[in-house]
């Protein structure tokens, strides 16, 4: 019983992992991205 | 009894940050918010921390290399500990001694960084208030910490039933967090 409550347990830590995660990757990617397209910008003019 | 007892419970909570994030990311509320935030950034000014910040130079270069100070212990701590998920060093110590050795020190410069910050965020408050990176850094500043005691920290207590490429990527976000914290507060020093 104690087993299977552990088990559910790391299953949702993983979840909430993964969900979280791809939120970070992606907006740390946009945020970056954004920031060196207006420098590269500001370069060409 | 867990507040986080429930099915996937955790992950519900996560997602529905996720989901207010991004509507108030996308939602005319948090230009609202930002001006309505105005006053309180104006009084923080004239509070005794504000005056002292504006006012003596030394104290506030004395805070600020604590603020620093502090940072590149979080930032080690960091390191060392995604590092160590990562299985790039340290291999040879168990996990979870690294990861709560690490996290001892992650905390209490936590808590320097913040007080710190404060600090020095009084004595430059409305300068800070009209820079869109300081508003940038807090977002990655609560982004970090939600992340470690909602996601990393529970993660970590099942580390032995969870997917290694779980882990290194948990690992992987955690540098990008405190990578964009550290980038946008010295972004902060070089703005304005």
């Amino acid at each position: 019983m104690d087993e299977d409550r552990g088990n559910a347990q790391a299953r949702d830590a993983q979840c909430a992992a993964l969900l979280a995660c791809a939120a970070v990757v992606l907006g740390f990617v946009m945020y970056w991205w954004g920031e060196i397209e207006s420098v590269r910008e500001l370069l060409e003019m | 009894m867990s507040a986080f007892s429930l099915p996937y419970s955790r992950s519900a909570a996560v997602a529905a940050l996720l989901v207010a994030g991004a509507w108030l990311g996308l939602s005319d509320w948090r230009l609202q918010a930002w001006q309505e935030l105005l006053p309180l950034f104006e009084w923080m000014e004239t509070t005794p921390l504000g005056v002292a910040g504006k006012t003596w130079g030394a104290v506030f270069a004395l805070v600020q290399a604590l603020h620093l100070l502090s940072m590149a212990l979080l930032g080690g701590a960091v390191l060392v500990a995604d590092a160590r998920l990562l299985g790039l060093l340290l291999r040879e110590v168990p996990l979870a001694t690294v990861q709560q050795r690490c996290h001892r020190v992650f905390a209490w410069a936590l808590l320097v960084v913040v007080c710190s910050g404060v600090f020095m965020a009084c004595g430059v408050a409305v300068k800070v208030y009209y820079l869109p990176v300081f508003w940038y850094k807090m977002l990655a500043l609560a982004v970090g910490v939600v992340f470690v005691y909602l996601v990393r920290r529970p993660l970590l207590r099942h580390a032995d039933a969870v997917h290694p490429w779980t882990l290194r990527l948990v690992a992987l976000a955690s540098l990008m967090i405190w990578f964009s914290v550290a980038a946008t507060g010295r972004w902060i020093g070089f703005s304005g």
